[in-house]
């Protein structure tokens, strides 16, 4: 509807003008359509009454065909100047006089109709009988014109639409002054929520008015207003325990990690040592007693000496990751292309006997720091490369994908893959999804790509179904 | 309108005259038989008018059902015109009757009386005659000074009629005024 947007002020004036508006309008029309009927009354009564005593003084004059006299009596129509011509009938139809002697013949017919009074569309015409005792002596007919009726309307609807303005005007005048009772509560209500958006402030309250239902939603809106302040200063307060909380448990947290970093450094440091002798003494007595040891002896001390290999593995990827949180990296551009195909020669040399297919399209420069990425991808082949070492022929693929302002690099073998179910203990340190038995590992490899891609700002993740390889993907924010 | 006026015709014989008065009545009477002419057609509705606006008193009637009588003495002008004008009508609730007397003696009832114009020189013997209610009428010239109720003349082509209102009280009648205002009212002083 046309009022929907518009302001309560001028919704309450529409309403209050709409309504005087209509029930003037049905009023005067009942009124104008009484005055209709009640002159159409008059105008038949009037036709009839004059007549009737026409006719009553015509009788002698028909009944003795003096038609002088009956025009005489006709004349008499001159007092009411609306009527303005009449006829008498002989009982034979035949005219017998008319008045005034040249009234036109378009208004009155050759032979009179029926009795009775017809109020027409431009005239009031008329047929009365004209008796004496029991005998019919003829007819009269009256003609009479509407300007009467017509004068009187145009006088009514002037008078009407005078009374209409008048009235609208007191209408307005009254309602402008009505509506205020009205509105002014609520425009006030809507003035104080906007001032309270507007400044965020919610010490703002809203004044009541009345005890009406204006009254009560200003109350509820006020209420309404010191739950949120309450529950503001809540927030705030529970924001800033929760600020400190937070603060302790990361001075906690760092301590702890520096702790657990310190002492990873100083294990593995500490275990270097006695490993470098067990593995000198090895060489020692191997050198020395080459040829007194037989195959047995010689395998065992192989497999001690694989073993002492493997753990200095272990303390050395140890010894990285406790490192990991204490460098500071230095950014600066790497040449990743290069690393990934310098790595995948070392691989091939050591394990020539493999079929690999080693995919890779040319990998552009990430921005970072050199060491620390170098160990990333070290990481993430050698895992690409152990987990399919069962399939003939491993495929190894090596992508990347321009994200705008960040890259991000992927690698997808087709090994064993891993459980997504046990997705979360991925880059966890430690732990492992397999078992010693089929793969060999530390558990610190991703833990350390984890560390080292977030330090860098990236985020690491993988996708994987049991059986059909792992893809691993990591990005690097472009600066 | 065809006009029939008698005129006095005193230049011929005696003789002559009664010849000729009595062709002319034989003439008349055989004439009055058929049709009248539209002189006594109009003067014949005229009688009728008459009974319809004239009052007469109680005493005219016996009952309320007795006959209304228009009487006619003398020679009759209007033939069978005047009972089929009358055939069927009323005049309050009454039947009409047209009744004719030849002459005085063989007068009885009327409320109307038509004198035949030959009573022109007994008028008021005529008029003496007659006692109570009666409303006369005439083509006799002077009827209504004479005495007579209402008396036909012609005027400008037209029929008009005197009404002597002191004869129409002495009879008791009392005629309604539309007709008087159509008449030449006579015989208001005394003459």
């Amino acid at each position: 509807m046309l009022l929907r947007n518009k302001p309560i002020r001028k919704k309450l004036m529409t309403v209050i003008l709409l309504t005087s508006s209509v029930v003037l309008l049905v009023t005067c029309t009942s009124f104008f359509l009484y005055e209709y009927y009640s002159f159409r009354r008059a105008a038949i009564y009037q036709l009839t009454l004059l007549g009737k005593i026409i006719a009553l003084n015509s009788t002698a004059a028909l009944a003795f065909s003096n038609a002088e006299d009956a025009e005489e009596i006709l004349s008499s129509l001159d007092a009411e100047p609306h009527i303005f011509g009449g006829v008498l009938y002989n009982n034979r139809g035949d005219i017998f006089a008319k008045y005034p002697s040249d009234l036109n013949t378009e208004f009155y017919p050759a032979s009179p109709e029926v009795d009775g009074v017809d109020f027409g569309k431009k005239y009031v015409t008329g047929y009365l009988p004209v008796v004496q005792g029991d005998t019919r002596l003829g007819t009269v007919f009256l003609v009479s014109d509407k300007e009467g009726m017509y004068n009187r309307f145009k006088l009514y609807v002037i008078i009407a639409l005078s009374v209409i303005c008048v009235s609208l005007i007191v209408a307005y005048l009254l309602s402008v002054f009505l509506q205020r009772n009205l509105s002014m509560p609520i425009l006030d209500l809507a003035r104080t929520a906007r001032i309270i958006s507007e400044e965020n402030n919610y010490a703002h309250r809203a004044i009541k008015y009345d005890n009406d239902e204006i009254g009560f939603l200003t109350d509820a809106f006020n209420r309404m207003l010191t739950r949120i302040e309450d529950q503001n200063r809540e927030i705030i307060d529970f924001n800033r325990e929760l600020e400190q909380k937070v603060k302790e448990r990361t001075l906690d947290l760092e301590a702890a990690y520096r702790e657990m970093e310190a002492f990873s450094y100083s294990v593995s440091h500490d275990l270097h040592a006695p490993l470098r002798q067990i593995d000198g003494y090895i060489n020692i007595y191997l050198t020395n007693n080459e040829e007194r040891i037989d195959a047995g002896g010689m395998k065992t001390l192989r497999s001690v000496t694989r073993n002492v290999l493997k753990m200095r593995q272990l303390i050395d990827d140890l010894l990285v990751f406790s490192q990991l949180s204490r460098r500071e990296i230095k950014k600066v551009e790497v040449p990743v292309n290069k690393i990934v195909h310098q790595i995948y020669e070392q691989f091939e040399e050591r394990d020539k006997d493999r079929t690999v297919t080693f995919k890779t399209e040319e990998l552009p420069n990430a921005f970072g720091d050199m060491v620390t990425l170098e160990q990333v991808w070290e990481n993430l082949i050698s895992n690409a490369l152990k987990y399919s070492k069962h399939r003939d022929p491993a495929v190894i693929e090596i992508g990347s994908i321009d994200q705008g302002d960040k890259l991000c690099y992927f690698i997808k073998d087709n090994g064993a893959g891993f459980d997504m179910q046990y997705y979360n203990a991925l880059f966890a340190p430690f732990q492992r999804l397999h078992s010693n038995v089929d793969f060999e590992g530390t558990g610190v490899g991703l833990a350390t790509v984890d560390r080292i891609i977030t330090k860098h700002g990236g985020r690491v993740w993988a996708e994987s179904m049991p059986g059909e390889g792992a893809t691993f993907y990591f990005t690097l924010p472009k600066s | 309108m065809p006009i029939l006026i008698h005129k006095h015709q005193r230049c011929f014989s005696k003789r002559t005259i009664s010849f000729i008065a009595a062709f002319l009545l034989l003439f008349l009477k055989v004439s009055a038989q058929s049709s009248p002419s539209q002189e006594y057609k109009v003067k014949g509705v005229f009688l009728y008018r008459f009974a319809q606006f004239t009052d007469w008193p109680p005493i005219a009637f016996h009952d309320s059902t007795e006959a209304f009588v228009i009487g006619i003495l003398g020679s009759d002008p209007f033939g069978d015109f005047l009972d089929e004008l009358v055939k069927g009508e009323t005049i309050d609730g009454r039947a009409i009757e047209i009744r004719r007397y030849p002459n005085i003696q063989s007068l009885q009832m009327a409320h109307i009386l038509y004198i035949g114009k030959e009573w022109f020189r007994s008028t008021e013997q005529v008029l003496e005659m007659l006692d109570g209610p009666i409303l006369t009428v005439s083509d006799i010239r002077g009827f209504a000074e004479k005495g007579g109720t209402i008396a036909f003349f012609i005027k400008d082509h037209k029929i008009r009629f005197q009404v002597n209102l002191k004869a129409s009280e002495k009879a008791g009648l009392s005629i309604s005024s539309k007709v008087l205002r159509l008449a030449e009212i006579c015989c208001t002083t005394n003459n």
